[in-house]
Parts: structure tokens; C-alpha cells; sequence
């Protein structure tokens, strides 16, 4: 498969695209790094960790399209509160029910320790073909 | 995104009898929601969910930590120019653990719930 630029799938544009490349894609699963190396808080390793799955759903077949949005999070966590540098997200699908998508997200350290956890349900939004 | 500091993230806060509840600021708004998303800007429901878990921090024992985000549930979008109002209450105490319930409002309706679970003493 091939491995689109985040920035070219999600519409998040600035300092809200914190996802810089993929890494990996393959069966249901994604790799993806952050397109920043500075101070991170966990709800802005959350919003990375949605925006991983998002780009996972949306390339999937049926996915969703960028204007999907956050339905839930559930089970997310803490790893660590803060974290300073460069993060990798991992997500696969947990499992798909009509138009909603949920995945499961890891954001780790590059000497991979976990930082965060979370399951990520995606919701198709507004202006999206039935 | 720091944690937000309550002075310049909240206006009319009160913190009672178990429960807190803030106006988010509206400029605080307008800066979460940069890039998010261009001509149709609303609040990342990730930092949402820090709002909340900063808005619980009085509520709970000065040496406890958020762990884990139990589930948090988006009704609708929150937009920066509305008026966005968070609450949070202690749900339950246990010996090493306080469980959060806190929501947030937006143009006078629910827009997000979640239940945070903080872990103490240990």
C-alpha cells in the first residue's frame, strides 16, 4: 500500500497537523510520527492519537472521509502526563459498526515506552456522502 | 498545549462541596482551535477532555494523578464563539482512586461527558 502524507488525507492544517508522515500501513493497522519533537501535554498526545486513527479509517476501504469526527474515547491511559520529543502512533482497527469506526491507538516514546493508550471512535460528520 | 492554567483557561470559577464549574474563556477557545479546522473551526475533542480533567483537579487529593480517561462521549461540536461552560463532580472516592464525572455545555446543551479516574496515595 501506498503511504499518503498525513497532511494530504486530514484537514487539520498548523499547529493542529501533528502527524508528519506515515511510517507503515499495512492490514488494518498504521504507523504513523509526529510532525513535532517539542513539549507534549497527553491531551495533545490524545488529539494525535485521533488524528492516527482518523488517517488509519480513512484510508481504509469504505472508510470514513476528513470530515469525520470524534464520537468517543474510551479506555485512554496516562502513561505519562508530559513528554518532551518525538512520538510514534501505532493504531489498528478494533472494529467497524455501520458508518463507525473504532481504533485502538498506542503513542510511544522513540525508545518505545508507552506514553499513552487509547480507543478511538470515529463518527462520519457533516457533509459526508450517506 | 500546557495544562491549562485556571486563571487564564476559566472566568467565574467555583470550586464547592464536591463540584467545580468554569466559563472557558472565549479567547482560550479561539487558540485550541487553531487549525482545527480552517473556515470551520471547533474545539479538538482531545483538549476538551484536558479541560475537564483541569477543571477536576481541585476536586481530588493534592498528591493524585489523572490515569485514565475512562470514556468520553462528543454530542456535538463545541465552537470557539459560543459560551462554553464546564462542571465536574466527584462521582466516588475510593482508598487509592477518585472517579470524575464532568461534562461540557455549549450553546446551552450537553456536548461532551466524560468520567476521569484519578489514582492517590501509592
Amino acid at each position: 500500500m501506498s503511504r499518503p502524507s498525513p497532511a494530504s488525507v486530514l484537514r487539520h492544517r498548523g499547529p493542529a497537523l501533528l502527524l508528519e508522515a506515515v511510517e507503515a500501513l499495512e492490514d488494518g493497522a498504521l504507523r504513523c510520527r509526529s510532525s513535532h519533537a517539542g513539549s507534549w501535554t497527553w491531551p495533545r498526545v490524545l488529539e494525535g492519537a485521533a488524528q492516527t486513527a482518523g488517517l488509519l479509517a480513512g484510508l481504509q476501504p469504505g472508510g470514513v472521509t476528513n470530515a469525520a469526527v470524534i464520537a468517543e474515547y474510551r479506555g485512554v491511559v496516562i502513561h505519562a502526563p508530559a513528554h518532551e520529543g518525538p512520538i510514534h502512533f501505532h493504531a489498528h482497527v478494533e472494529r467497524r459498526l455501520l458508518r463507525f469506526w473504532r481504533c485502538r491507538v498506542a503513542a510511544r516514546a522513540p525508545d518505545t515506552r508507552l506514553l499513552l493508550e487509547a480507543s478511538v471512535t470515529l463518527a462520519p460528520g457533516r457533509g459526508t456522502a450517506p | 498545549m500546557p495544562p491549562a492554567d485556571p486563571e487564564s483557561a476559566f472566568r467565574d470559577l467555583v470550586v464547592a462541596d464536591g463540584a467545580a464549574r468554569a466559563v472557558l474563556r472565549a479567547e482560550h477557545a479561539a487558540r485550541l482551535c487553531e487549525g482545527h479546522f480552517p473556515g470551520d473551526p471547533f474545539v479538538p475533542g482531545a483538549l476538551l477532555a484536558g479541560l475537564m480533567a483541569d477543571l477536576a483537579a481541585p476536586l481530588v487529593a493534592r498528591d493524585a494523578r489523572l490515569v485514565e480517561v475512562v470514556r468520553c462521549v462528543f454530542r456535538a461540536r463545541v465552537v470557539p464563539d459560543e459560551r462554553i461552560v464546564l462542571t465536574a463532580r466527584i462521582a466516588s472516592v475510593a482508598p487509592h482512586e477518585t472517579r470524575i464525572e464532568a461534562e461540557v455545555r455549549a450553546h446551552g446543551r450537553a456536548a461532551a461527558r466524560a468520567t476521569l479516574r484519578f489514582a492517590h496515595g501509592r
